[in-house]
């Protein structure tokens, strides 16, 4: 259905009168003159009427220039279903080619960002479920989609796929995927580096690490002062000194490395390279000043601990609950299950569908309007180098 | 023109005669001024009737000051002259049904003024007179006489009276002025065709009424020659934009080129 979204302007319409009553006017156009020897003239009839009827197609192109005119100004739109086809989407790993015959008019694509076609390569890991939910809200109602899975889909959120359309989903079952192993998280590689004097401390650290499970036994940490290099493949590391860190530490948190420093004094020392963000505090004590500050070094994180690790400063410390806390400041945290049984995971109906954007008309309007101008002034052009002696 | 007829006839005096000419014993009888015109030998009387019915107002697109009346009085204006250098009377007469325009049989220079005087203030308009309305004139035109009939010769009254003049013994030269319109009719495009006098139109195609119009005009006129010469009357046809010495040259040899 075309609706108009300024349809006052068809009142322009009303214009169409304008061409009529020209070419009216025109057909009376003949100048009278005075002939006294009127009686031995006859008129040829049939020659009048073929100078109205060539008049017509002109008459009839400037009606539709006018009519397309106040067709754009009205802006018209279309709201109606657009013809689309039906969409079979592959989650990568499902059995597809078994499929192939079934829906031979439908798209095809892979469930990816992009909607890759199949002929490209399959893509890696997806978001399986958000990338649904995607499809689902970018297709206009009414179009049928299917989906091809795998017999364990991964790429799974917290949500349950909830989408607006009955969506075919189709596991392909007899052929299951090779589980992998069970996502156990590889073990955390942590170190730790401290001033001679905060060697207590960090065994105090370490225990509470084991504590919490981050560790495994006290033996696994990698202890050492502050003067010793650390491994590349270090995740964690645990500044108990007041001097800076060495460059090669700093490099190491550009990478990607997470950096835990105690700062015993009231500032730390700052690094060479600034925080890309204003620091965020991330958690404060309710028993004293003490609180933990985040900031963004490169792809790494900088955790800033502004206590001395002692009961006054840090009633915590000295808390049962310390080593989860710990945790909580590390953020370790187990990842989130992603995969499922394809059939336990069937999208299921609900919401109500995305309105679709009107089709904005006007750009044909547009066109049109241009190729009749042209018409028009090409009739006009032919008429009057017809008209030339 | 050559010289006229010599006739006796006594005519009441009438301004502008000269008064040499009158009959005293005529008066002294009668009380009433008489010009003896058998005294002397008399010259030729030429009687100018112009058309100035409303065809006459048609003019050529090129030149539309110079209508076909323009043309006539032009022409008549000529006559005039050459007549009062020759000595002769002349007469002047314009007809149409509304007014009935007049400039009494005189001579010399005074008489050609007021004719031409007349002529200046000639307008064409309403139809060509009928003969009932023309039958004033016929007390004036006597026998004998040439008369110069400037019309289109489109009015079958007008051809009644040229051959009726010429049958009743004047000496009739009909001069038809035609437009180069009715001689070309180089128009094109849709035209409305007024007819002057009747109010009559006809729209149409000029161009692809060219043909056929030329054909019937060519042959009415050659109709209009044949009767007009049967009747006895001389025609002698003037396309406007000719110069004047192609019509003045035969009118006054009475020999058409």
């Amino acid at each position: 259905m075309i609706t108009f979204l300024t349809p006052g302007m068809l009142a322009l319409l009303a214009a169409l009168g304008i061409p009529l009553l020209i070419h009216l006017r025109q057909r009376d156009r003949a100048r009278p003159i005075p002939f006294a020897a009127l009686r031995w003239l006859h008129a040829a009839e049939q020659q009048r009427r073929r100078r109205r009827w060539r008049d017509l197609p002109l008459l009839l192109v400037r009606l539709a220039v006018l009519t397309m005119f106040a067709l754009f100004l009205a802006a018209p739109h279309w709201n109606g279903t657009r013809f689309t086809p039906a969409r079979v989407a592959v989650i990568p790993g499902a059995d597809w080619q078994r499929f192939r015959a079934r829906w031979p008019d439908a798209q095809w694509h892979w469930l990816a960002p992009g909607w890759p076609a199949l002929d490209s390569k399959p893509p890696a890991q997806v978001a399986t479920a958000s990338l649904l939910r995607q499809l689902d809200r970018e297709l206009p109602p009414g179009v049928p989609l299917h989906v091809l899975a795998p017999s364990e889909v991964d790429g799974l959120d917290g949500g349950a796929i909830v989408l607006t359309r009955t969506v075919d989903w189709q596991p392909s079952g007899d052929r299951l995927q090779p589980t992998p192993a069970t996502p156990n998280s590889p073990p955390l590689r942590l170190a730790l580096r401290a001033e001679a004097k905060q060697t207590h401390t960090a065994r105090l650290l370490v225990q509470a690490l084991v504590a919490n499970g981050m560790l495994a036994t006290a033996a696994e940490a990698d202890f050492g002062s502050e003067t010793e290099p650390i491994a590349e493949t270090t995740d964690i590391l645990i500044w108990l000194a007041d001097t800076a860190p060495p460059p090669a530490v700093h490099a190491w948190l550009h990478r990607g490395g997470k950096l835990l420093r105690v700062c015993a004094e009231a500032d730390c020392p700052a690094l060479p390279d600034p925080a890309s963000r204003q620091p965020l505090r991330l958690w404060s004590s309710r028993r004293g000043p003490a609180f933990l500050q985040a900031s963004a070094h490169g792809s790494g994180q900088l955790l800033d601990l502004h206590a001395r690790l002692q009961a006054q400063a840090l009633p915590e410390w000295v808390e049962p609950d310390f080593p989860a806390l710990l945790r909580v400041w590390l953020q370790a945290i187990d990842p989130e299950p992603t995969r499922a049984p394809a059939t336990a995971v069937a999208p299921i109906r609900g919401g109500s569908p995305w309105p679709v954007s009107p089709l904005d008309l006007r750009p044909v309007t547009l066109v049109l309007l241009f190729v009749l101008l042209l018409a028009e002034r090409w009739l006009v052009w032919r008429q009057l180098r017809g008209a030339a002696p | 023109m050559g010289a006229g007829l010599e006739f006796a006839q006594y005519r009441p005096y009438q301004a502008g005669d000269d008064p040499k000419q009158i009959d005293w014993k005529l008066y002294a009888r009668t009380d009433r001024l008489y010009v003896r015109e058998a005294e002397r030998e008399s010259p030729l009387t030429i009687w100018l009737l112009l058309d100035a019915s409303a065809s006459m107002q048609q003019s050529d697109p090129q030149r539309p000051a110079w209508t076909r009346i323009a043309a006539a009085s032009v022409l008549a204006a000529c006559v005039l002259d050459v007549a009062m250098r020759q000595g002769d009377r002349f007469a002047i007469a314009a007809l149409n049904d509304r007014v009935q325009q007049q400039q009494a049989e005189s001579s010399g220079r005074r008489g050609r003024d007021l004719a031409e005087r007349m002529l200046k203030a000639l307008r064409a308009e309403g139809r060509f007179p009928s003969a009932r309305q023309t039958q004033p004139l016929w007390q004036y035109l006597r026998s004998g006489q040439l008369v110069v009939l400037l019309s289109d010769g489109f009015d079958p009254e007008c051809e009644a009276l040229a051959v009726r003049l010429a049958a009743t013994g004047r000496e009739v030269r009909f001069v038809q002025l035609l437009t180069a319109s009715e001689r070309d009719f180089a128009l094109r495009g849709d035209v409305t065709f007024v007819d002057p006098e009747t109010g009559a139109e006809l729209t149409g195609d000029a161009a692809s009424m060219r043909a056929d119009f030329l054909a019937r005009f060519a042959t009415a006129q050659t109709q209009l020659r044949t009767r007009l010469a049967s009747g006895g009357v001389t025609m002698l046809q003037w396309v406007i934009d000719a110069p004047i010495e192609t019509i003045l040259v035969p009118l006054c040899t009475g020999i058409p080129r």
